[in-house]
């Protein structure tokens, strides 16, 4: 008589209650766990395929550098060749200027030699050494520039091959 | 008679089926806990499968981006390498013309020493020559200006460009 004071509940129509609780809980639960579980699977399935998108992101992001790497070698290869033509351009025109310089002052020189004054015109001449060693500055650094100008042609050639 | 049966002591019928009316009740609470177990599970399942999804979407749209992103540089790349062939060879005209004309300048400056050097000797005939010489080497250049001129406009004009859509 104690025990069945003692559990309190002793009505058949709990026990019920509490035994269907049970059973409808747990199937929940294993329906629950399953859904859980489903879904734990499909995050794995596409944490799974965010990783290849984003490995896939990184090899084109390379690429993607390589490509503008290449542009950017082009352009600093036609760039660097186009100066130095520009450079050699340059030159040339000053050589140009130079030599109709000189031309004039040895014409004049000559005049004065034809008119009889040797020791005017040979003095003319003299005095254009200097402008004759600027004259030689001007072709050595043309020499430079165009072989400057053939170096950066064979970059340009290399990049052209292989870039 | 006193090995009789000694009768067992009466039991109430109650108690004896009532005694294991615990088992539902546990029943209900390992149901629960289950229940709240599985419900933790779901929750969680769903939430990672949720950021999962949203980390995927994110990367997919990232991948859409840096696919139109790689072609256009590869594109622009090869668009400028297109036209590197025809660049370079009228680079090598033009350096070709631009070697004739340093060795004619060469040959310009070395007559305008001979100049002066006869004219401070007072060497007419040596005078002459150089000029000869000197004047030979401008008729000679004066039509590789004009080439290296054409062939400079051309190297320009020709200078690899990407299209509009590559700045």
């Amino acid at each position: 008589m104690d025990r069945t004071a003692a559990a309190g509940d002793g009505s058949p129509r709990r026990d019920r209650v509490a035994t269907w609780l049970g059973i409808g809980a747990g199937l929940l639960a294993i329906v629950l766990v399953v859904f859980g579980a489903l879904r734990l699977w499909s995050a794995n399935d596409d944490n799974s395929a965010a990783d290849r998108t984003r490995a896939q992101i990184h090899r084109l992001r390379q690429a993607e550098v390589a490509a503008r790497r290449v542009r950017g070698r082009l352009n600093a290869a036609d760039d660097a060749l186009a100066q130095e033509v520009q450079a050699m351009a340059n030159t040339s025109r000053q050589i140009g200027d130079a030599e109709n310089a000189l031309t004039d002052a040895f014409n004049a020189a000559t005049s004065q030699a034809s008119n009889g004054n040797l020791g005017g015109a040979r003095a003319a001449y003299q005095a254009q050494s200097g402008a004759l060693s600027d004259l030689d500055t001007k072709l050595v650094g043309l020499r430079q520039h165009l072989a400057a100008a053939q170096q950066r042609l064979a970059d340009l050639q290399r990049l052209e091959q292989r870039p | 008679m006193t090995d009789a049966w000694t009768p067992a002591p009466s039991v109430p019928w109650v108690a004896r089926t009532r005694w294991p009316s615990r088992r539902p009740l546990t029943g209900a609470v390992v149901g629960i806990v289950a229940l709240i177990l599985g419900i933790t599970i779901a929750v969680l399942g769903q939430r990672s499968a949720s950021s999962a999804s949203d980390s995927l979407e994110r990367a997919r749209r990232q991948l859409g981006a840096q696919q139109a992103a790689t072609k256009t540089a590869q594109r622009c790349a090869d668009a400028i390498g297109a036209t590197l062939p025809p660049h370079v060879a009228a680079g090598q005209a033009l350096l070709g013309t631009a070697a004739q004309l340093v060795a004619g300048d060469a040959q310009l400056i070395a007559a305008t020493h001979d100049q002066q050097r006869a004219g401070i000797a007072g060497n007419q005939a040596d005078y002459n020559s150089a000029v000869n010489r000197a004047n030979a080497a401008v008729t000679a250049a004066n039509p590789l200006i004009t080439t290296s001129n054409q062939q400079i406009s051309a190297f320009q004009m020709g200078t690899p460009a990407p299209p509009a859509s590559c700045s």
